[in-house]
């Protein structure tokens, strides 16, 4: 947890010296009157603070507990994290509905250890009911993709 | 006022959407893993097509629905539903193994109810006291109001003031992304357009709470529950009656009490309520040997916040928790703006969500006592298919709010991001909180500083600004001082 705690803090001490330089290229304070840059120059001022703090009180702590980040059930995530990436793009290029039915069987069949026809139905019927739902009754629109 | 608003709520699709809202919170609640933020999270999608009252009543009833439905699992399995519930378990467990499962639920049902209508009273009672008094706020107060939420949430959400100060300040910047209000100048937009009007919170909400919940479950999807127990009839015995009043009067007013505090959820109360009637009690040490009044002591503390964290949210615009945060975001969605004016310019709506609020705790003890039953089925719904569902409403939903494809990438990075949070113990609370408060906090800012022409001393000008200076101070050193306070106790 300690390492881990680390590479947190240094995660936020970057982004606050990052939103810092951007902060430097927007339009200054004048007058007194506070300008665009003012309360995010604040605000990742108090985060570099609070990364520092954190950073120096994980370093000098000694009890060290275990994250697991790459066990098989984290690895099992990591895939799950891919293959929505995966379905994104091809709810983009192929359309909702058959995206969804691939990306549902694929899930079910993955996890679960369930007879064909009843994950052919499953993804099937979840489709068409989340489809129903959002696009007849909430009246959002799923036109993207090739196919529908 | 009153008609208006019984108009609003007595209509059929109304009540409908109430009962609605939480059976499917009581799903939600009794399924462990999902948590009551989660449902309302994947439930806010669902009323963007909504008017105002049916959108805002059908999340409540979800809200109310999941902190009772999580007793269910508590009870029966040993596995609290909602973190919430976890106090509930420690004795409600030990009644189920007796035999006494039914007995269980029906104190851990009537001590929600009764916990829910008394949090519903002080909301009814304070909320337009409190408002009344936040229209004397001017820009200067409304600054230090929206510091001292971020301050307090980051103060007592999460294991380390740190790690909440980091989340919120993330949160923070997040909500500077895009063009400017004052100015119009492009803050960190990186000439992207889908960045120009900023992001959106509502797919942020679904990404740290929802998605990121749903890849824990897919960590633990093997993990399998034990076997429910067997009901007899779920009604509490005569003798029960007098302990479940007199616990829900005071435990359900206490946990109105610590939801109206910013960052204080139903989890915590119901720990406060478990450890007061513990030391209150005439024999402490039975406790967690199956005591009905130490069910009924969490169970009306954890309705109670519910009540309790609308009661800022409604006067102030500052969430109680990260269900007050997700409503906020549903009331911005119908172009209702929560704070002192909501009770100016819409009061019909405010009152019936006092109406609504009290109808779906009637609804959920209707439900609870009669058809538990059947919610418990629920929780023979494999993960293995629930997660996938969860997968699909969390695009859908956040794809659904404006029609964006970006609005998806956005929950996608979110419940990544969500996901490692989770694993790093940093709780997400903060960040949503800094991403609603910071446009509040910067905005005032910004003009308590025009008004004041660049003069800090503006921020503590009135009595008002030195009280909440006093609150931040407080919220801000209380962390230290329990700690020294825990390290001299054990020496």
């Amino acid at each position: 947890m300690r390492s881990g705690k680390l590479v947190l803090a240094a995660g936020f001490l970057v982004l606050s010296i990052f939103v810092f330089i951007l902060s430097l290229q927007l339009p200054p304070t004048r007058n007194g009157v506070p300008g665009p840059a003012t309360w995010p120059v604040l605000v990742s001022i108090v985060m570099f603070i609070s990364a520092i703090s954190l950073g120096v009180k994980e370093f000098f702590k000694s009890n060290e507990t275990v994250i697991k980040i790459i066990g098989k059930d984290q690895i099992r995530v990591y895939i799950s994290m891919t293959a929505l990436f995966a379905y994104l793009v091809s709810m983009m290029l192929i359309g909702f509905s058959v995206s969804t039915f691939i990306m549902l069987y694929g899930f079910i069949t993955w996890l679960g250890n369930y007879k064909w026809h009843f994950r052919v139905i499953c993804a099937l019927v979840i489709t068409t009911i989340v489809y129903c739902v959002f696009h007849f009754v909430l009246k959002v629109p799923f036109r993207f993709g090739i196919l529908f | 006022m009153l008609v208006e608003a019984l108009n609003l709520v007595l209509q059929p699709s109304v009540l409908l959407f109430i009962i609605l809202g939480v059976a499917g919170g009581m799903c939600i609640g009794c399924l462990p893993g999902l948590t009551t933020t989660m449902g309302v999270a994947l439930v806010l999608p669902l009323t963007f097509g909504m008017d105002a009252t049916q959108s805002i009543l059908l999340l409540i009833g979800v809200y109310v629905g999941a902190v009772y439905g999580g007793s269910m699992s508590a009870i029966l399995l040993n596995t609290p539903g909602t973190p919430a519930s976890a106090a509930t378990a420690l004795d409600g467990y030990q009644m189920a193994k007796r035999g006494e499962a039914g007995r269980a639920l029906g104190i851990a049902t009537t001590s929600s109810f009764l916990g829910g209508v008394i949090s519903c009273i002080f909301l009814i009672l304070i909320s337009p006291v409190l408002a009344k008094f936040a229209l004397k706020f001017s820009a200067p107060e409304f600054f230090m109001l929206a510091m001292f939420g971020l301050c307090i949430i980051s103060s007592i959400s999460g294991k380390s003031m740190l790690i909440g100060l980091l989340s919120g300040t993330f949160g923070i910047l997040i909500a500077t992304i895009g063009i400017d209000d004052i100015t119009g100048s492009m803050r960190f937009t990186f000439n992207n357009m889908n960045l120009f009007s900023g992001i959106s919170f509502i797919p942020v909400m679904i990404g740290l709470f929802a998605m990121s919940q749903a890849f824990v479950g897919i960590e633990d999807i093997f993990v399998k529950s034990q076997t429910t127990k067997k009901l007899s009839h779920v009604f509490p015995k005569r003798e029960d009656w007098g302990l479940i009043v007199k616990n829900s009067i005071g435990f359900g007013s206490l946990g109105a009490f610590v939801g109206s505090i910013p960052g204080v959820g139903a989890d915590i109360a119901s720990f406060i309520a478990y450890g007061q009637a513990k030391s209150m009690s005439k024999h402490p040490e039975k406790f967690g040997t199956g005591l009905p009044e130490a069910i009924s002591a969490p169970e009306a503390a954890n309705n109670g916040v519910t009540g309790g964290a609308l009661i800022p949210m409604l006067t102030l615009g500052v969430p109680g928790d990260a269900v007050a945060a997700i409503m906020i975001g549903a009331l911005t969605v119908q172009g209702l703006q929560p704070g002192p004016l909501l009770f100016q310019n819409d009061a019909p709506v405010v009152y019936a969500i006092f109406i609504g609020l009290l109808l779906a705790n009637i609804c959920m003890l209707v439900l609870g006592l009669n058809s538990v039953r059947l919610f418990t089925k629920v929780l023979s719904v494999p993960k293995q298919i629930l997660v996938p569902i969860i997968f699909l409403l969390c695009f859908v939903g956040s794809y659904a709010l404006a029609n964006n494809v970006f609005d998806v990438i956005v929950m996608l990075v979110f419940g990544v991001i969500g996901y490692f949070f989770h694993k790093l113990e940093v709780s997400a609370s903060p960040a949503i909180l800094g991403l609603i408060l910071g446009p509040m906090a910067e905005s005032n800012f910004r003009r308590a500083l025009l008004m004041a022409r660049g003069d800090y001393l503006t921020f503590l000008s009135t009595g008002i600004c030195w009280t909440f200076f006093v609150l931040i101070l407080v919220s801000l050193l209380w962390p230290f001082a329990q700690k020294q306070w825990l390290k001299r106790k054990h020496a």
